[in-house]
């Protein structure tokens, strides 16, 4: 059975209290990763583990993702970029979900890229909802050198950590 | 790896890089121009009473930070962050969003400012607004 079909089988069993501690974990981990590299123009790992759980943990990954957004409004206060942290993060679940079957670690490598140079345009959303589009367009371009950086970051970090990452955790996952 | 696949992985590749090029483009395109030669710009600090003091300045400067730190009277301080200065007080009013979600909001000609100030372009006649602000 392939691994994609085993994480879509295995996400719609009831979660036990074994499984809702780990999801938690999980959501801290993000959580802690987030914060522990905050200090970082965009430099994050946050997409790296996303994409690593919805592989490994399939559905169960948008519980994560949820903790994980409440934790950070919670520690940073829910400003209008909280809306942002609703939705973006659940995108690359999906695109993840869809490209499941992929193999390959640069396209990995691609995709959490190019999730990083688009990460502005995905934020603009809100601003333009509350400002108009002129309003978002501005606040986008103003973040295309971070979006740039946030791209290669993401691309290097897919490279350079997915496989052991994904080993530890596929490994917690006991299969 | 089959060539297929190959195929598949520089074709990947070479959008990823064309995005990044097109970004930097765009980037270039749509950021403002500073804008050159003498200027009148006036400056209104809004403080948590809301009393307003109201600035006025003939400046060459070309972006806010610059004006700032020509404005006799106008004092600020802050952190440097992830997308510049993060200004914290402005005339010695500090606005703490650890303890009431208060922070020093920018606008300018009535929009809310999308660069920090030392990336923010000055142009003639602008007018800027520094607003304590308290978040919901």
């Amino acid at each position: 059975m392939s691994s994609g079909l085993y994480t879509q089988l295995e996400s719609r069993k009831k979660l036990t209290i074994k499984d809702i501690a780990v999801l938690a974990i999980l959501a801290a981990l993000l959580f802690v990763v987030q914060v522990g590299l905050g200090f970082l123009p965009n430099i994050e790992l946050v997409s790296l583990l996303i994409i690593i759980y919805t592989l490994v943990w399939g559905r169960q990954t948008l519980y994560i993702i949820y903790v994980f957004a409440v934790l950070e409004g919670l520690f940073y206060g829910f400003g209008i970029w909280w809306i942002n942290y609703l939705y973006v993060w659940t995108i690359l679940y999906l695109v993840v979900s869809i490209l499941i079957k992929n193999k390959s670690l640069i396209m990995w490598a691609i995709i959490s890229g190019s999730f990083g140079l688009s990460f502005g345009l995905l934020c603009a959303i809100p601003y333009t909802v509350a400002g108009g589009l002129g309003a978002g367009i501005a606040w986008w371009a103003a973040g295309i050198p971070y979006d740039i950086v946030h791209g290669i970051g993401n691309f290097l970090a897919v490279l350079l950590l997915f496989r052991p990452v994904y080993y530890i955790l596929d490994k917690l996952r006991g299969r | 790896m089959t060539k297929k696949q190959n195929k598949k992985i520089i074709a990947g590749l070479l959008i990823f890089v064309i995005i990044i090029v097109a970004l930097a483009i765009g980037y270039k395109v749509l950021k403002p121009q500073p804008v050159k030669g003498e200027k009148a710009v006036e400056i209104t600090v809004v403080s948590a009473d809301q009393s307003e003091k109201i600035y006025n300045i003939q400046t060459d400067a070309e972006y806010l930070q610059q004006v700032m730190d020509e404005t006799e009277g106008l004092t600020y301080s802050g952190t440097e962050g992830e997308f510049g200065m993060m200004v914290d007080a402005v005339n010695d009013e500090i606005a703490s969003y650890e303890e009431n979600s208060a922070y020093w909001a920018f606008y300018i000609n009535g929009e809310y400012c999308n660069h920090s100030i030392s990336e923010q372009p000055v142009a003639d006649g602008d007018e800027f607004r520094i607003v304590y602000t308290v978040g919901e």
